[in-house]
């Protein structure tokens, strides 16, 4: 009589194999050890927790339905992380079509407020918690607009190439070196006075 | 051009430059105090950045967070082997059409009987030619009014079977 597996001490590889040939057990644990990963991307992306969490099942159904198409080129959970922001981008773009333009993205097509920012010298890790330094990059990150938060997640987090970058987000490679720029300078001058505010 | 340099700094920095715009890049950024600057910052939220990725915890328990995932697969592969059946794209395509015509047909029907001047009162009979649809009407000659629903009746059928199903879970 075949006795089940303990999946929990099967590697990646094997879980999807397994999954491959239909084995939802097998899935499922892949899911419950990459799951954080994968919504924490479409949080990062969405900023909004219910879209987040609707996001990522969405990419563990997609990516069982597609698991045959996985040829093992990049990591699973690179796979998957891939289907994610796809799924994210499709959203954003859908909802962008239903509102008007943030003042940044008009900043930035009029020749952007950017340039005009005084070069700074951020340190904000100075004496901070590591926690402490993720949330006030996160709030930073939320005071971006979706195009420039999306670049600067795509290039610092998950290390996009400028033109890979262009194709998932469907613009030219000059207007991703623009938003990656000004996403930056924003950043670190949020950053930059954050800790001001703190030191006063 | 300023700006043009300014995102070559940036390209510089992520190794994006083409080879033979670097040493021009470098020169330049050793002769401009300005331009070593900005690339200090560009640095400085590159790395901060790569190392500091925010977390966001799913508060979801394991079995609830895959619960929802699973009923979705299952879910979709019902759709799609209720898809594969024969007759399915039929009857999507058709269902619809057949049904108005049905539709108009009825009321055809309906309103030449109701405006029978010979028997007002006589009872309308409605002629429903569809599989797929049914209908039921009402007739009220005081109110001067007549009116037929004509609806899905395999979409009544899921509807009651969904009904059922939610009774059990």
């Amino acid at each position: 009589m075949a006795t089940q597996p303990d999946y929990s001490k099967l590697a990646d590889d094997e879980l999807v194999k397994a999954s491959q040939k239909g084995d939802m057990q097998a899935f499922e644990e892949l899911v419950a050890r990459h799951r954080d990963k994968l919504y924490a991307r479409a949080y990062s992306m969405m900023r909004n927790e219910n879209e987040a969490t609707d996001l990522s099942q969405e990419a563990w159904v997609k990516g069982w339905q597609r698991l045959v198409q996985f040829q093992g080129d990049s990591s699973f959970v690179t796979w998957m992380t891939r289907i994610t922001i796809n799924l994210c981008l499709d959203q954003l773009r859908k909802q962008k079509r239903q509102r008007a333009e943030s003042i940044e993205a008009m900043d930035e097509e009029s020749g952007g407020v950017e340039r005009q920012m005084p070069v700074v010298n951020i340190n904000p890790s100075e004496g901070l918690e590591r926690s402490e330094l993720r949330k006030r990059i996160d709030r930073a990150l939320d005071q971006l607009s979706y195009e420039h938060r999306t670049v600067l997640i795509l290039h610092e987090f998950e290390e996009l190439e400028y033109k890979e970058i262009a194709k998932r987000m469907e613009c030219s490679i000059g207007t991703i070196m623009s938003r990656l720029f000004y996403a930056r300078r924003k950043m670190a001058s949020l950053l930059a006075s954050l800790r001001k505010e703190e030191l006063k | 051009m300023k700006t043009d340099f300014e995102l070559n700094v940036q390209a510089y920095l992520d190794g994006e430059l083409p080879e033979n715009e670097v040493k021009e890049v470098q020169a330049v950024l050793a002769a401009r105090l300005g331009s070593q600057e900005l690339l200090r910052e560009l640095t400085q939220t590159r790395d901060l950045l790569r190392q500091n990725e925010p977390q966001a915890p799913l508060t979801d328990s394991r079995d609830f967070y895959w619960s929802q995932i699973r009923r979705r697969i299952d879910a979709e592969e019902k759709a799609k082997t209720a898809a594969s059946q024969p007759g399915w794209s039929f009857r999507r395509f058709f269902a619809p059409l057949i049904t108005g015509a049905a539709c108009v047909f009825a009321l055809v029907v309906g309103i030449g009987k109701f405006n029978s001047p010979a028997n007002s009162w006589s009872p309308v009979v409605i002629e429903n030619m569809s599989s797929e649809t049914t209908s039921m009407s009402f007739r009220s000659p005081s109110e001067n009014l007549f009116v037929v629903w004509v609806y899905d009746r395999n979409e009544e059928l899921a509807s009651a079977q969904s009904a059922e199903e939610s009774l059990h879970d």
